[in-house]
């Protein structure tokens, strides 16, 4: 087989930048479980397609119910290199930025520190963390299973970069229902279409990447509240989070011209064939609604 | 006689054949032999006149006093169909008209000066000499740039070319003198004869559109696509590698090295030595392989594989020649791999071969291939056994009924995949959608410089 290219340089630094923020996390390690492009290709790798993987930024869902006091993380983020990012309209709540350096030139790469919207507390943006307070990540809809399905990985460099850490990462259903809501939610904006097309494509990668019996299995249990939560209001809120995406699913991605689809065929083109991209997920989501 | 305007009316009765651009010499000749049979018509009639049958062919024609142009006084006159002129050089085929050499010039000037399009001048210079062991051009074309400048084509006109004619004459050329270069015109070539000539730096044109003139001062390129298939086919005894029988006289010529007698091809072939005889004849005129000397005795002692590839590419395509169905393998195309070894595996008398982008990205990867071409017995009873789904749009994976079981001989293997020899994986890349042409060439390339890993010994 032909080899494939080296990595994307910026995905090698969003890479780095993750690294940086686990080693600033320290002791609250615990609480992050690794979402987003990172972690689906870190269990599904490129998902046989010659579209190569690409991030320019890394995603951490932060647990709550695990996260202490020290180290303050606000503080060592900072300390780490990082700032919070300023929007058109003030600080921008969750969303951190440090600089690296890639091909000689200085990019900002960020990081989102996000909390599932079940289990963040009061308010509609900011998640409310207690003693870590309520400036340091924010509430997104559509992480909660991550909070049960999910294990520890060494997560490592995609360059010469020695460090490694163990870290929880979510599973392929989890990543899957995040990024069916993170779709779905921006298919009404055009403007959004291009930076939510590569998620689309990224769902392809999980189901062509797993076990499509097991992960029914771990959406069935989800839809039971039969998964190990904490406690009964998170089961529920996950098994809702869960009949969601289903739904979304059945609307948006169980036909090859299905609005999901095509948006994945369209992340695709150049090095797959959209068409077969945007049939391979309809079929595959078909399978899945099939098996549920 | 010059120029008959639409070839192949003889063969039409009812149509008038027109006369033009007859030059003094002709209208000299023709006058001589119908001026007076238009006054008493004889064998030969005026149009109107009655008792023309229906067996008769008719020819119109203008011409003047001798020694002008022609005038526009018509005059219709009829004469049998396979009366042609032969005083004048014009061959006639029943139901087909080979156009005479002079005829070729004429036509390959026009086709020349219309390409070069207004400013440019494109002339006849006087005959060249001719005699006893000089080897002369059929004729000399100049061309002319508008700012001057001129070139001169030796011109050469065949009537029936085989690739092998063009190797043969091209081995006898000398170089062109400085500011010429040579023409060859025909009726039609082949695309292994115009690979010959392009190769030889040598111009052609032939009356279908194809053509290639290179010429450096003045600056002229011009290349033309004509037809691939010769509208005029004569008739030798096997014109087309088409079928099952030549896919595997091509396959044993191709996967063993030379020597072989027709005798041992048929034999791996598992077809007729007559068969064999026929296709070798076919190749021998294509300049495709070599024997030892004149005789179907005599052993191939070269086949100029790469060229043979290319040239059943030209009567074979991997999607139309086999019985190919279209389905999707959403898993990805390596999951259907797995799949399919599997099946193979656990399944009596289960056998596949990969063929296409896959198996020649094993030994000259171009790009990461997305088209998966893979042969089987049984498609749709292969598609339910690993998970393919019948592509309603798109689809990813070809499942093939071979054309001829040759595609499950003398295959390789590449981990737990088994391929096609790589003669027909080649052949199948180059007669394939999107890259795969590309891949094909990138293919025979490698195959040229890795021989001895891929041809067996005899």
């Amino acid at each position: 087989m032909p080899e494939r290219g080296a990595p994307d340089p910026l995905y090698v630094a969003a890479r780095r930048v993750l690294l940086d923020a686990l080693e600033a996390l320290g002791a609250q390690r615990n609480a992050a479980i690794l979402v987003g492009a990172h972690a689906v290709y870190l269990r599904v790798g490129e998902g046989d397609l010659a579209t190569t993987p690409h991030t320019t930024d890394a995603d951490l869902a932060l647990d709550p119910s695990l996260l202490g006091g020290e180290p303050l993380l606000n503080e060592a983020l900072v300390a780490a290199g990082f700032w919070a990012r300023v929007g058109t309209s003030g600080p921008v709540v969750g969303s951190w930025v440090t600089e690296q350096t890639v091909a000689g030139r200085a990019v900002h790469v960020d990081l989102d520190l996000l909390v599932p919207e079940a289990v963040s507390g009061a308010g509609t943006r900011a998640a409310r963390l207690g003693v870590q307070g309520d400036r340091l990540a924010r509430k997104a809809f559509g992480l909660e299973l991550a909070l049960v399905d999910s294990d520890v990985m060494s997560v490592g460099a995609l360059d010469a970069d020695p460090r490694s850490f163990p870290l929880r990462v979510a599973g392929v259903a989890a990543l899957l229902v995040s990024k069916v809501h993170k779709v779905a939610e921006r298919l009404d904006d055009p403007k959004r279409d291009d930076y939510i097309a590569k998620d689309a494509l990224d769902m392809l990668r999980l189901l062509r990447g797993s076990d499509i019996d097991s992960m029914s299995r771990v959406l069935s249990q989800a839809l039971s509240a039969k998964l190990d939560a904490s406690d009964g209001m998170v089961a529920t809120a996950i098994a809702a989070t869960v009949e969601q995406a289903l739904t979304l699913l059945r609307a948006e991605f169980s036909k090859e011209w299905a609005r999901g689809c095509v948006l994945a065929g369209r992340a695709a083109a150049g090095r797959d064939d959209p068409a077969v991209v945007a049939a391979s997920l309809a079929a595959l989501v078909e399978r899945l609604l099939t098996r549920l | 006689m010059w120029a008959f305007a639409d070839a192949g009316c003889v063969a039409s009765p009812a149509e008038p054949v027109r006369l033009e651009g007859c030059m003094k010499r002709d209208m000299d000749l023709f006058r001589a032999i119908l001026l007076p049979a238009a006054e008493d018509p004889g064998p030969l009639c005026r149009r109107s006149a009655p008792g023309c049958g229906e067996d008769r062919g008719s020819a119109e024609a203008r011409y003047g006093p001798a020694g002008s142009r022609p005038t526009a006084r018509p005059l219709t006159f009829m004469f049998p169909r396979s009366t042609m002129c032969p005083v004048a050089g014009n061959n006639v085929v029943v139901g087909n008209i080979v156009s005479s050499e002079p005829d070729l010039i004429i036509r390959a000037e026009r086709l020349l000066a219309e390409r070069l399009g207004p400013g440019w001048a494109v002339r006849r210079c006087d005959d060249p000499s001719r005699g006893p062991g000089i080897r002369q051009p059929d004729a000399i074309l100049s061309m002319t740039a508008p700012d001057g400048s001129q070139s001169l084509q030796m011109v050469a006109a065949k009537q029936r070319v085989f690739p092998r004619d063009v190797a043969s004459w091209l081995s006898a050329l000398r170089p062109a003198p400085p500011g010429s270069q040579y023409l060859l015109v025909a009726p039609f070539l082949s695309p292994r004869a115009r690979l010959l000539l392009g190769e030889a730096d040598v111009n052609y044109i032939d009356m279908t559109g194809n053509m290639l003139v290179r010429v450096d001062s003045p600056s002229v390129f011009l290349r033309q696509q004509g037809a691939d298939k010769d509208p005029a086919p004569g008739n030798e005894p096997a014109r087309s590698l088409r079928g099952g029988k030549a896919a595997r006289v091509v396959r044993a010529l191709c996967d063993y090295r030379e020597p072989a007698t027709s005798r041992a091809v048929a034999g791996r072939a598992g077809v007729s030595p007559g068969y064999v005889s026929k296709i070798i004849g076919l190749l021998e005129r294509d300049a495709l392989v070599e024997r030892e000397g004149r005789g179907p005795v005599q052993p191939i002692t070269r086949v100029l594989w790469a060229d043979l590839i290319r040239r059943w590419s030209a009567d074979y395509r991997v999607l139309e020649s086999n019985t190919s169905r279209l389905f999707l393998a959403p898993q990805g195309i390596p999951a259907f791999l797995r799949d399919l070894a599997g099946w193979a595996s656990r399944t009596p008398r289960g056998r596949y071969a990969v063929t296409g982008s896959f198996a020649a990205a094993q030994r000259a990867p171009v790009a990461p291939p997305s088209l998966l071409v893979c042969y089987v017995d049984a498609p749709i009873g292969v598609a339910e056994e690993t998970g393919l789904m019948r592509a309603t749009g798109a689809g990813n994976v070809y499942l093939c009924e071979p054309l001829d079981p040759v595609v499950f001989e003398r295959t390789w293997s590449e981990g737990e995949i088994t391929c096609s020899g790589l003669a027909q994986v080649a052949a199948d890349c180059l007669t394939g959608p999107d890259r795969m042409p590309a891949e094909g060439e990138a293919l025979l390339e490698w195959m040229a410089a890795n021989e001895e890993s891929w041809r067996l010994d005899a």
